[in-house]
């Protein structure tokens, strides 16, 4: 191989230099653009985790306000069985209108309408003081079983003075179906 | 801790032959050689540099050591200049007029510094010390490079404060073996530096330069040669007590006591001050260790500055996709559960009919004597009532009440049937109570009336019933 003049020297020299620039330039350009998208991808996380932040308190929010409705009408949806919830909240209405000085006449169960998102319906007769029978009225919601009192009916009895006679239908609601509404 | 980030001080003490250090726990005295221009040769330099560092014992991240240095006499100047009254920002501006006038370099060219030592009516007695600045600035570079951040006094300014009568007019002789210098001091103030000659008799020297009455003598020479007896045959001479052991002096006690009491000593400054030194970046000097050492901090700071964002996405983008992860899954399940249980509440709410309210208000709308034959309520919100009143009148307040209390509206009396010969009305009515939104507030007012007593102890908000109805 012969010998490289000065000439030819310099040449490659500069070719050599202006390679290595090119090669740090577009080296360099890469690195630039693959940090400059790191740095993108890191801002947008943490814009999105701000994002979650400020749904994090309103997610504390509405679980203060559930948890107030709850307390309210002592009802845990949770807490309650599809399997016994009617006998349940039979029970307990009955047991309510006892305990309130309610004589209870006859009690009537039925299925309820599905398309409605009624789990069944109670019917039930009874009598008492004026006070027992709004006593049981405003007693019935807060059960703690998901109640709606669809009629009443008020009559006087002939019992005595200050009787009355009482008939109430009340819906078991299906929660679960409700609850499914909104999902 | 405080000693990591606030090194206690050194005090040095710089002679023509050696140099004397003196810290918290104990000192070190080294050897210096010179070369012919009296400069530090190379060699012990770097020696000095290396001892000062073992000495100091600073590491790199710590700040650095302040260092009160006193040089010798030699090559120091000192001048009385009488100046006339002046405001305090104008008195360094003259007096470099001054030095210029009275010293062979310029300001400039020197370190210098001043102090008042009398203020006459109209007339201020400052004196003015100058040494050569290459002087101060070899030893200031030196003493950067062992770590320190050096300041610079007269050693026999310094001496003065270890004397016991320093408001009297005395002279303090330091005697070493390699020189000897005396320091006249009057109110406070030293008044004349001299260097005497080693050669000669130092006693004649002392009682021809200085007038007066007592002189204290120190250094490690002071008992030689019957100095001290001669002096003390025609003067009141005495000796300076100093604690033994190495970095101990008549200066560097002196410059630790300045600093300990806060007491000021006339400063050596090489530079103008910062305010009126105008930064140039093309006059900085980067030959200098010390200005291509704050160049590369600049750089690396400047460095840090740009890649610290992306450094920073780098290193936490994982940590941070892992959390949003897991954070998504849990608020995902914790809607699931309480998204629709709290649809599910506020529709029952929603839908509970106001049945007590219906009830209260209708009984306080019924006139006294309202026989309530049968009430009818369902969810929809219909009310049939079956009753009997007393009058066609009370059958229409019965009606205008239930209207202003603006909760029913549809009120129709559907039958009303007087009877003969009796104060009877039987009626029949229905009604519709509003929905929820346009329908008024109930507002129950107790009853004074006692209800009677009931066996739900949960239901304490109850309205209470008149007895208008039976």
């Amino acid at each position: 191989m012969r010998t490289l003049n000065p000439s030819e020297k310099r040449t490659i020299r500069y070719a050599a230099i202006f390679l290595s620039i090119c090669l740090v330039l577009l080296g360099g350009s890469k690195v630039w653009k693959f940090l400059a998208h790191q740095r993108a991808d890191y801002l947008q996380m943490v814009a999105e985790a701000r994002q979650l932040k400020s749904g994090a308190d309103l997610d504390a929010g509405q679980a203060a306000v559930v948890k107030k409705m709850m307390e309210d009408f002592r009802l845990d949806p949770a807490a309650l069985s599809t399997n016994t919830v009617v006998a349940d909240a039979s029970a307990a209405i009955q047991k309510a209108a006892m305990s309130g000085g309610i004589k209870l006449g006859s009690i009537r169960e039925s299925a309820g309408r599905s398309s409605a998102k009624e789990m069944a319906t109670i019917e039930f007769d009874g009598s008492g003081s004026v006070a027992a029978v709004i006593a049981l009225l405003h007693r019935l919601p807060l059960l703690g079983y998901p109640l709606l009192v669809d009629s009443v009916q008020i009559t006087g009895d002939t019992m005595g003075p200050g009787q009355m006679k009482l008939t109430v239908t009340i819906i078991v609601l299906d929660w679960k179906k409700a609850e499914a509404s909104h999902a | 801790m405080k000693e990591f980030f606030n090194p206690p001080p050194v005090f040095i003490e710089i002679n023509p032959a050696s140099l004397r250090a003196l810290r918290e726990n104990g000192g070190i005295e080294l050897p210096l050689q010179r070369a012919a221009d009296g400069k530090l040769t190379a060699a012990c330099r770097k020696e000095l540099i290396a001892a000062l560092q073992n000495f100091l014992g600073r590491n790199n991240w710590q700040p650095r050591v302040r260092a009160v240095c006193g040089i010798s006499a030699h090559g120091v100047s000192l001048r009385k200049i009488a100046l006339p009254a002046l405001a305090g920002g104008e008195i360094e501006s003259v007096l470099r007029l001054q030095i210029e006038k009275e010293f062979p370099l310029s300001p400039d060219e020197l370190a210098w510094g001043w102090r008042e030592i009398s203020n006459d009516a109209g007339q201020r007695g400052i004196i003015v010390v100058a040494v050569r600045k290459e002087i101060i600035e070899d030893y200031a570079g030196l003493l950067s490079e062992a770590g320190a951040n050096p300041e610079f006094t007269v050693s026999a300014f310094a001496r003065g404060l270890v004397c016991p009568s320093r408001n009297e007019a005395h002279a303090i002789l330091e005697l070493n073996r390699g020189h000897a210098e005396l320091v006249s001091i009057e109110n406070g103030a030293a008044t004349s530096l001299k260097i005497l000659p080693l050669n000669g008799d130092i006693a004649d020297a002392v009682l021809k330069i200085s007038s007066a009455k007592t002189i204290y003598v120190s250094g490690n020479a002071a008992t030689q040669n019957g100095l001290f007896e001669k002096l003390s045959a025609r003067l009141d001479c005495r000796r300076l007590e100093i604690p033994g052991g190495e970095g101990f002096s008549a200066a560097t006690l002196g410059l630790k006591k300045s600093v300990s009491e806060n007491v000021p000593l006339l400063r050596l400054q090489s530079k103008l001050s910062p305010a009126k030194t105008p930064f140039s970046f093309s006059r900085m000097d980067f030959s200098r260790a010390e200005n291509r050492r704050w160049l590369v901090r600049i750089g690396v700071l400047l460095i840090l500055l740009l890649i610290l964002p992306y450094a920073e996405a780098i290193l936490f983008k994982p940590l941070l996709a892992r959390k949003l992860a897991a954070f998504k899954v849990q608020r995902q399940q914790f809607v699931s559960v309480v998204g629709p249980e709290l649809h599910f509440l506020q529709l029952f709410k929603q839908n509970e009919p106001p049945y007590l309210d219906a009830i209260y208000l209708i009984s306080k709308a019924a006139a006294p004597g309202t026989h309530l034959d049968s009430l009818t309520l369902n969810q929809h919100g219909e009310i049939t009532l079956k009753a009997a009143m007393q009058s066609a009148q009370q059958v229409m307040d019965f009606r205008a009440k239930l209207i202003d209390s603006g909760f029913f509206a549809n009120i129709t009396v559907e039958e009303q049937t007087t009877i003969q010969n009796q104060p009877r009305v039987n009626v029949r009515m229905t009604a519709q109570w509003k929905p929820a939104g346009s329908r008024s507030a109930v507002k129950v007012v107790p009853s004074p009336v006692s209800t009677g007593k009931t066996n739900f102890p949960a239901a304490p908000a109850m309205p209470a019933m008149p007895d208008k109805i039976p």
